[in-house]
């Protein structure tokens, strides 16, 4: 399926000639040797043999490198034997194990647990309104944060990537630092600085912006754990973006911005969106740095992720997990959602099975 | 257009990419850089591409200095190796795309950019492909479509950077006699980078040879073939047997013989040299020829008709006379 790809096609009514790949051509019509022309020999008895200036230059690497294509071949291999990789059952059976073990037997006993209540007591459950306006919250802010992050996440990676300035390598550390941090750590320092009496709360309050004790906290705490997810997604497809593309668009009027919106852009935007995802899915379930800046005032400042731990500190585990639930699945379909969009934009483009 | 390159000097570092390069195209001509690896010359179409800015020295576009224009406005068509096209774009937008980036002053309307593509594309031959993707394309079809997005933009010259470099024999074969009748049709001044002498001699209608930065030679293929002004260009075109020895008056010097320019006889001539022969090849209508030197060890290379060779009846350690037809001598350099 993949061969028309990997072959070369000729068009029909045009002129070139039907049929595969003939050896190097060039070579064998020039009458160069492949061991490189140099041929050093003495013309008469009394010459002295030196060594020619010319044998330095890199002859083979000239007139060398023509490959042939022999996919045609390759695609009949592969259609006998789908996978020429060993172990494919072992290491799916393996994946499957793993996965199970790891992430379906502890999700599933949530649902079992949620399967204990009656149908009227998890609906009374996860839809009485403090949890409703917690849900609300938490996946705007998520999604706030995941967005912010996307926006600055891919400037910041476009600075370590494009630019060279002292303190660069400290910065690239800097951004791994939230991965690191506990995140307990990171809400205290959070509320310490954006408190009313803390170094920017304290400006900003004076400015009648209240940060800790309110979504906005919520926001900027899902925007610090969520930062590296972007930038090292985006940061590796930078790197390997050519620079003749880059040259290819000024070469035809473009100017910088046309340039970067319209070829940059687009080239690293599958990966700004994984990134988001990532940010997305984190800043959904984070609960350290969140309970210490966000105040927990129901309905206000709530986050769905401190609902479940009251009600299991309240010994309500049946009602813990079937809010656990209904976050697992929305979580599910939002992210699912996310991947299916990337998969059919990447259909659209013809790029699946490239 | 004409372009002149004057003293041109490019530097990366400590490495010295051009040195004082001097070089006038006329218009319409299709010229050659030929040279190995390192040797300048991709340096140089970036420099005339505005891709580079050259140390020093000038770029005159029709006598007008260039040298401190941008790339956007050199109106200059470039044609990359690995052919650069945006491969989130179709074929149809990859080729409108120098158009459509054009200020809404000058920009054609949609209507008239469609007509143009299409245009190009059947220039290109490749009409049928307008809606696909770059990656749906062989490597010979997207370097056509890189050449049609390069003409939309309807240059002043066309710089193509090792177009073929990146395809297998066959189609780079197809694709410069393509290239070269497009020329001949569209008649726009082009010069094209390549590593490859037989690539250079067939398509150009001169050839630059640099090397080390500088240039060699310029000249029509027949010239820097059968006219090599220097040791250098002898050993690029072609391949050559270097003999060394001295001038009469006893300066050292090496004769330069091309291994087609060189007869074999089974008895000694006049100023022939003899050889053991040690290995035979057939390829199609040539054979050839692998000897030993008697005198030193060591190799020639003579390259022989096919029947020639088997009119000698000679096989693989006897002992021949070889004679060169044509010669050319160089002195060492002092």
């Amino acid at each position: 399926m993949a061969s028309q790809a990997d072959t070369p096609q000729i068009p029909p009514g045009l002129p070139f000639a039907k049929g595969g790949v003939l050896p190097c051509g060039p070579c064998l019509a020039l009458g160069v040797s492949a061991d490189g022309p140099e041929k050093t020999t003495s013309l008469r008895s009394h010459a002295d043999v030196g060594t020619s200036p010319f044998a330095k230059g890199g002859w083979r690497g000239i007139f060398g490198g023509h490959n042939a294509k022999t996919s045609t071949a390759t695609v009949h291999i592969a259609q006998r034997n789908p996978s020429v990789l060993p172990g494919f059952h072992l290491a799916l059976g393996f994946t499957i194990f793993y996965l199970s073990l790891i992430v379906l037997i502890p999700l599933s006993a949530a649902f079992i647990k949620t399967f204990t209540l009656t149908w009227e007591v998890f609906w009374a459950t996860v839809s009485a309104p403090r949890v409703v306006a917690s849900y609300g919250l938490t996946f705007r802010t998520a999604l706030l944060a995941a967005g912010i992050n996307a926006v600055f996440g891919l400037l910041v990676a476009w600075v370590l990537v494009r630019y060279k300035f002292p303190g660069k390598k400290i910065i690239d550390a800097l951004v791994d630092l939230p991965f690191a941090l506990p995140t307990a750590v990171a809400g205290i320092a959070l509320t310490a600085v954006y408190a009313t009496n803390g170094w920017l709360g304290q400006p900003l309050s004076e400015a009648g912006i209240k940060v800790a004790f309110t979504p906005l906290g919520i926001l900027v705490a899902l925007t610090f754990i969520g930062l590296p997810f972007v930038v090292r997604t985006v940061q590796p497809v930078l790197e390997d973006l050519e620079a003749e593309l880059e040259e290819a668009a000024h070469s035809l009027g473009a100017t910088p911005w046309q340039t970067f919106a319209q070829v940059i852009f687009p080239t690293v935007l599958p990966a700004v969106v994984t990134g988001f995802t990532l940010a997305f899915a984190r800043a959904l379930g984070e609960y350290g740095s969140v309970i210490f800046i966000a105040g927990n005032m129901p309905m206000v400042s709530e986050i769905t992720p401190l609902l479940i731990i009251t009600k299991l500190e309240q010994y309500d585990y049946a009602g813990a997990t079937a809010i656990a639930v209904v976050m697992l699945v929305a979580s599910f379909l939002l992210l699912f959602a996310i991947n299916a969009l990337q998969w059919w934009a990447r259909r659209r483009r013809g790029l699946e099975g490239a | 257009m004409t372009i002149q390159v004057q003293n041109v000097t490019k530097r990366f570092g400590t490495f010295e990419a051009l040195n004082g390069v001097d070089l006038e195209i006329q218009p319409g001509e299709l010229v050659a850089l030929l040279g190995p690896s390192g040797s300048g010359k991709t340096t140089l179409l970036r420099v005339i591409a505005g891709l580079e800015t050259p140390d020093a020295g000038r770029i005159l576009f029709n006598g007008v200095d260039t040298t401190a224009t941008r790339v956007q406005e050199r109106e200059v068509g470039f044609v990359f190796q690995h052919y650069a096209l945006f491969r989130h774009m179709t074929i149809f937008d990859n080729v409108a795309f120098g158009l459509t980036v054009r200020p809404r002053a000058t920009r054609p309307s949609k209507d008239e950019i469609r007509l143009r593509v299409m245009a190009l594309l059947k220039l290109v031959q490749l009409d049928w492909l307008a809606n696909r993707y770059p990656h749906q394309l062989s490597g010979g079809q997207r370097q056509r479509i890189a050449l049609a997005r390069a003409l939309a933009i309807e240059p002043k010259v066309l710089l193509l950077d090792e177009p073929f470099g990146a395809l297998d024999a066959k189609v780079r074969k197809e694709l410069r006699r393509w290239l070269r009748r497009l020329h001949d049709e569209i008649n726009l001044t082009s010069v094209f980078v390549t590593h490859d002498q037989e690539e250079a001699l067939e398509v150009a209608d001169r050839v630059v040879v640099f090397n080390h930065g500088r240039i060699e030679q310029v000249g029509t293929p027949d010239e820097v073939y059968d006219h090599p002004a220097t040791p250098f260009v002898y050993q690029f075109l072609g391949s050559v047997n270097v003999f060394h020895g001295r001038l009469q008056e006893g300066a050292p010097a090496a004769a330069y013989v091309r291994p087609h320019e060189m007869t074999v006889t089974r008895a000694p001539q006049a100023g022939s040299i003899a050889a053991t022969l040690r290995h035979v090849q057939r390829i199609g209508p040539q054979a050839r020829l692998e000897l030993q030197d008697v005198a030193n060890a060591g190799t020639i290379e003579v390259h022989l008709a096919r029947d020639h060779f088997d009119s000698l009846d000679a096989s693989e350690g006897e002992l021949l006379h070889v004679t060169p037809t044509r010669e050319r001598v160089f002195r060492h350099a002092a």
